[in-house]
């Protein structure tokens, strides 16, 4: 699946906490630069990652991350 | 690591690698592109002062150490196995790595017709040997550049 099929509100989330991605890197156990490149849709979270982050945010997956343009 | 120094910063570990692989990638560019100059014209002037380039290479891996190790913040200079081990394994890291061995693979297998070619034409001694090492040095500068690239912030 190519990047730009996912799309992520994780910047909006993580603004509306006030966190940053030091901070967000840091509960989900990874790196900011992880955070960055998910954020700028360089990369695709794996499916451990990602529920780490909806964890780490206290929201369902569906409202972190999103198909876009594609129908499954 | 020493008890008492705080923990190294992710972002400065980050910078830590990150300069390791330029280093890398220089010093890699560096003895191919003197390796090159040496076989291709043995007697030319290029070929000499490569040469004399070669002699300075202990002194210019020290100072690469020493540039590498200044990405770390004073009395924060050890670092754990654990601390490595978590650049290492961080999910962009190993997407980058993935990507870096596909170019290199396909590096390897799409410039040995072109290096062939050119080694044919060149009046060069141990043509395949030199091949081979050109193979490496590309492949293994590819593979570092590739993994600049994608493992930037």
């Amino acid at each position: 699946m190519a990047a730009s099929e996912l799309s992520n509100t994780l910047k909006g989330q993580r603004a509306q906490r006030d966190l940053t991605q030091a901070d967000l890197a840091e509960l989900a156990g990874t790196t900011r630069k992880s955070i960055n490149a998910i954020e700028t849709g360089r990369m695709v979270p794996s499916t451990v990652l990602a529920l780490r982050l909806a964890q780490a945010l206290g929201e369902p997956i569906e409202t972190l991350f999103a198909l876009t343009g594609s129908k499954v | 690591m020493n008890s008492l120094s705080p923990p190294v910063s992710s972002d400065h570990l980050n910078r830590y690698a990150r300069r390791g692989l330029i280093a890398a990638l220089v010093l890699t560019l560096l003895l191919g592109g003197c390796a090159a100059l040496i076989n291709l014209e043995p007697r030319g002037v290029l070929a000499h002062r490569a040469g004399q380039l070669l002699v300075l290479l202990p002194l210019i891996i020290i100072f690469a150490i020493v540039w590498v190790r200044a990405a770390l913040p004073r009395g924060q200079r050890r670092i754990s196995n654990d601390q490595i081990r978590s650049v290492m394994q961080d999910e962009l890291r190993q997407d980058s790595l993935h990507k870096a061995f596909r170019v290199a693979l396909v590096d390897l297998l799409l410039s040995q017709p072109l290096f062939g070619i050119a080694l044919t034409l060149l009046p060069v001694a141990g043509a395949p040997l030199l091949m081979a090492a050109a193979t490496v040095i590309v492949g293994t500068a590819l593979f570092f550049a590739t993994l600049l690239l994608c493992d930037r912030d």
